[in-house]
């Protein structure tokens, strides 16, 4: 390189340089300096082949746990809400606080300082409705996990985040709220302190009424942004849908209200209201007394916890008679002018059979039985059926089946079997006059319903369905189980019409308005003998008679006094819920209704 | 006929992929510099995508400054420095006083001068001053003598302090390694340069278990025998240095220490002790690094370093996104790469023309060396977070400037090196 020697020659030096000749740095200098310097990056290669390589998997579960929040599902229930959409059920977001003493620093602290308890208390007592002395009491000596207090509102929880106290935590949870009370307990049921559903729909319905709810995970940035990749659809579902009831709230409050007040003045044992829609067997009241509420339902006996009407046996008397001479009637076995000759005894078998008020009545027609409520005009009437047909009948009704219906425990009635009721006579007799077979109030408003509507049998229920949001659940499909005439039935509605217009069934009468109805006041049998003193009236009415929408039944258990009828226990009950049925669910009269016809044609 | 010289292709504009110097090009002393800081954009592009402290192709423009500054200084004959060394030791003295004055807090540490607008961080360019210092008076003085050490120990005292007290350990500790590297390259003794280092051992012997103090001191004094003048005395002197360290240490440890500074140098120990503080920074670059694994999740693809999961991670800790990113692969590619460079380095101080040429490499080498390895290792939780930059990987333009710098400074004792070795 001979350029470059002549320039550096020319370049200033300092004298030394040339002087001292340069020697090469040792090899193993070099060496132990480069070892020296590399040594950190062997140890290093390993320490990334142990991170990356072999634990590679674990600290990547790791990464991914860092940077996503799990949220576990609470637990929430769907609401339940009457037919106008007015809660019936819902839950509240309450809080349980929690306090974890060792960490307790106040806002603006110096991040070392530990608080007294004493001093959290004194900050809490104003807000909690516990005092001071109980919370240091409840802190104790314990260093965490303190529950404070339960069942804490949002304002409350919110007071107590402000206070912006580290060591204090609100633990969200969901708590079933009742706003109806005891109005809907009958129906709906109650969850328990560990929300698990006792009773009513909130067992029979469980799984429909959980909240769709799925553990999210979410990927968060490190100051809480949620990233919006990598979420999968419908990971924000917020479920609002509610299980909507065919229940009409004021209905329901009212004839609940009307028929306790009835029960507690006749001292009776218990009554139970129906309000059912005859074309498609939907409930609009349920109404049963004595009941509970289930937001303390601690404070009552679990044997409340039932729905009687439903689920408990009654035999109906003479509420039955219009249904057996439709039965006689679809038959043919009797005329609809016939008339029958009440002679005010007969001896079947044996067994001597009255009229309940002793007396003899002559030759009555029919619509003159069901006013006098003729147990002998009805045996003598219902002769004419054969009792195998006649039991057959019965058997058809569903008599002895569960009827098909949502409500929780349904139960069957109960029929002799047709070997004992075609062979013993007293058993067709005493069925003529709805005595000797039993069934629930459910079922004789829905054998009710079948002549209100013309003949086919509704299965009465008590939901329509989940509705979401504030839309109203449609209305179900009627499936139609035609048993009887049209002609039959509405021969047996005219006879019931005129119980209301000059019968037992005076009470119910409301001007401008055609109502049929039939009152009932059955002997209860115990132990196999009729005690004359144990009676369960009733009363069926189906209105507008000229084509009915509802039935309306009154049925009142053991009503004491010897005034106690159908006519005075269960008429007074249903002349309410009727006049209030009426109005709510805008009904016009009769009359009015058949003028604006007749101006039609 | 080097790289890039300029004077001779000025005159025929020849297509620039036909240029001869292409053929000379130095690919490990250029070639890895450049693919780091190429690499590193997009890995501060991932660090900073939730967020804006730092635009990542600043790094970029830095790094092109750079190259084009080392370019140029690889022209210019190292020897012809001389002349500027006093005055910019000066200069670098009282831009490291200003900072004390009149410099930028952060972190609890005052680092930066506030020029034109541009923070400029003074510790880092006093590093290569006191390199370029130490190499001239070690030329003129090397170390035969023990009195010959008070020379270079005198001329990196002052910096080393000023950079101590700002304080940036980490800084500090830099002008530790190349002070004992460069009096070892010059010729002092292997045991001198080891009794210098067994102090720090027995620091932290004194700290840990101080029974073995007992052994070490006494095997120290027999070391100092064996090699320095004046054996006995040497020996006494140096056993009593040692045991006044041991003495110093715990009384230092807990007076002279601020709680920060003893946090960060033992936390790495057990990060799990403090996982939302000071540990946090650790685990959460160890778990980035981990969750990589051997292929990395691709650039820009880094889960936790996207979501700045791990702090400081485009300057410190932008190890922790390489090793994400490009997992285990990335990060040993990166460490053969540092380790290439260290070697041409050597290699370029050993055929260098002047003992003053072949000093400044080594100091450089070392310098850049000492920083990779003490900041991988803080940030794979192996070693105390000192905050020393990664080169040429950390986003921070006073440093990247130096490092290039140094690199020209390197390549143009490389172009008159005694023996031409093209490309390793």
């Amino acid at each position: 390189m001979p350029v470059r020697k002549a320039r550096s020659s020319r370049r200033p030096r300092r004298k030394r340089q040339p002087v001292v000749p340069f020697q090469l740095v040792p090899a193993n200098r070099v060496r132990a300096v480069f070892a020296v310097l590399c040594l950190g990056l062997v140890g290093l290669s390993g320490r990334m082949a142990w991170l990356q390589v072999l634990k590679s998997s674990e600290l990547e579960a790791r990464a991914r746990a860092v940077q996503t929040k799990r949220t576990q599902p609470l637990g929430t229930r769907r609401s339940i809400v009457d037919r106008n959409g007015r809660l019936v059920a819902l839950d509240e977001q309450r809080y349980r606080l929690w306090a974890h003493p060792r960490y307790f620093n106040f806002p603006g602290d110096d991040p070392d300082l530990l608080r007294k308890p004493i001093e959290v208390a004194r900050k809490l007592s104003g807000i909690l409705p516990i005092s001071m002395g109980q919370l240091v009491d409840r802190f104790g000596d314990r260093a965490s996990g303190v529950k404070l207090v339960e069942g804490l509102n949002s304002e409350t929880a919110a007071e107590i985040r402000g206070l912006g106290i580290s060591g204090l935590d609100l633990e969200p949870y969901p708590q079933r709220v009742y706003p109806q009370g005891q109005i809907f307990a009958n129906v709906v049921g109650f969850l328990n302190q560990d929300r698990v559903p006792q009773a009513g729909l909130e067992q029979s319905r469980h799984e429909e009424l959980l909240r769709f709810e799925q553990p999210r995970s979410m990927r968060l940035g490190k100051d809480g942004t949620p990233l919006p990749d990598d979420l999968a659809p419908g990971v924000f579902y917020e479920d609002n849908l509610s299980l909507q009831l065919t229940l009409d709230a004021r209905l329901q409050e009212l004839a609940s209200k009307v028929l306790t007040r009835q029960v507690a003045k006749w001292k009776a044992k218990k009554g139970a209201a129906i309000v059912m829609d005859v074309v498609n067997g939907e409930l609009l009241v349920l109404a049963s007394t004595p009941t509970y509420d289930p937001n303390k339902y601690w404070e009552f006996q679990p044997s409340l916890f039932r729905e009687w009407s439903v689920q408990d046996l009654f035999e109906p008397g003479s509420t039955f008679k219009p249904i057996n001479l439709a039965l006689a009637l679809q038959e043919g076995v009797i005329n609809p002018e016939g008339k029958v000759y009440d002679n005010g005894k007969l001896n079947i078998g044996g067994w001597p059979i009255y009229n309940n008020d002793r007396q003899v009545h002559g030759l009555i027609d029919f619509p003159k039985l069901l006013q006098v409520s003729s147990n002998i005009g009805m045996v003598k009437t219902m002769r004419h059926l054969e009792a195998s047909i006649y039991w057959d009948w019965l058997q058809k009704l569903g008599l002895d089946e569960r009827p098909d219906t949502d409500l929780p425990g349904a139960v069957a009635g109960q029929l002799k079997n047709k070997d004992e009721f075609v062979h013993h006579p007293i058993e067709p007799a005493t069925a003529a006059f709805g005595q000797g077979f039993s069934l629930t109030p459910l079922k004789l408003a829905q054998l009710h319903a079948l002549i209100a509507n013309g003949g086919h049998l509704v299965s009465p229920h008590i939901t329509r369905g989940l509705r979401a949001g504030n839309s109203l659940a449609p209305r179900g499909s009627v499936r139609k189980n035609v048993l009887l005439r049209p002609d039959v039935t509405r021969t047996v509605r005219n006879w019931m019409e005129s119980v209301v217009e000059k019968g037992s069934g005076m009470g119910v009468k409301t001007p401008g308005y055609r109502i049929g109805g039939k009152t009932g006041t059955a002997q209860k049998a115990r132990n196999g003998i009729y005690q004359p003193d144990l009676k369960v009236c009733s009363f069926i009415a189906s209105l507008p008679a000229d084509r009915p929408r509802y039935v309306v039944l009154v049925v009142v258990d053991e009503p004491k006094g010897n005034n106690a009828f159908g006519s005075t226990v269960a008429v007074p009950v249903a002349k309410q819920i009727i006049d209030a049925l009426l109005v709510l669910e805008k009904i016009p009269p009769s009359n009015y209704q058949a003028k604006f016809n007749a101006a039609k044609i | 006929m080097r790289a890039f010289n300029w004077r001779r292709n000025r005159k025929v504009l020849i297509p620039l992929w036909r240029l001869k110097t292409w053929k000379n090009f130095d690919l490990l002393l250029w070639g890895i510099p450049i693919i780091m800081v190429f690499l590193s954009g997009f890995l501060i592009a991932s660090t900073q995508r939730q967020a804006d402290y730092a635009d990542w192709y600043n790094h970029w423009i830095t790094g092109i400054c750079g190259l084009l500054i080392a370019i140029f200084l690889a022209q210019v004959p190292l020897e012809r420095l001389r002349p500027f060394l006093l005055p910019l030791y000066g200069l670098t003295i009282a831009s490291l006083i200003a900072v004390r004055l009149v410099g930028t807090t952060a972190l609890g540490a005052q680092r930066w001068l506030s020029i034109a607008g541009i923070n400029v961080q003074p510790s880092e360019f006093a590093k290569l001053v006191a390199i370029l210092l130490l190499a001239a008076v070690l030329d003129v003085y090397p170390v035969q003598r023990l009195k010959d050490l008070s020379r270079p120990i005198a001329v990196i005292s002052f910096p080393w302090i000023l950079v101590f007290i700002q304080p940036d350990l980490g800084t500090s500790l830099v002008f530790g390694a190349l002070l004992i590297t460069m009096l070892y390259w010059s010729g002092m003794p292997f045991e001198w340069a080891f009794l210098v280092i067994s102090a720090l051992a027995t620091a932290i012997i004194a700290g840990l278990v101080p029974l073995v103090l007992g052994i070490w001191i006494p095997l120290m004094g027999f070391v100092a025998y064996k090699s320095l003048p004046m054996k006995r005395v040497a020996s006494l002197i140096t056993i009593g240095l040692h045991g006044s360290i041991a003495l110093v240490t715990p009384w230092l440890w807990v007076h002279g220490l601020k709680d920060y500074q003893r946090d960060r140098l033992v936390l790495f120990l057990d990060p799990a002790k403090d996982p939302l503080g000071g540990g946090y920074h650790l685990l959460q670059s160890t778990v980035g690094i981990g969750s990589g694994g051997f292929w990395g999740t691709g650039l820009l693809q880094g889960q936790l370093t996207k979501l700045r999961f791990i702090p400081e991670q485009h300057t410190d800790f932008i190890f922790s996104a390489l090793g994400e990113e490009m997992g285990f692969l990335g990060t040993i590619l990166l460490v053969m790469g540092f380790a290439l460079l260290i070697a041409r380095l050597l290699i370029i101080a050993r055929n260098a023309r002047t003992d003053f040429e072949s000093l400044v490499v080594v100091g450089i080498g070392t310098m850049l060396m000492f920083q990779v390895v003490v900041n991988i290792f803080m940030t794979i939780g192996l070693g105390p977070v000192t905050g020393i930059p990664l080169p040429f990987m950390s986003y921070g333009r006073s440093a990247l400037l130096v490092n290039f710098i140094a690199l020209g400074l390197c390549e143009s004792v490389a172009r008159r090196g005694k023996i031409s070795i093209k490309n390793l």
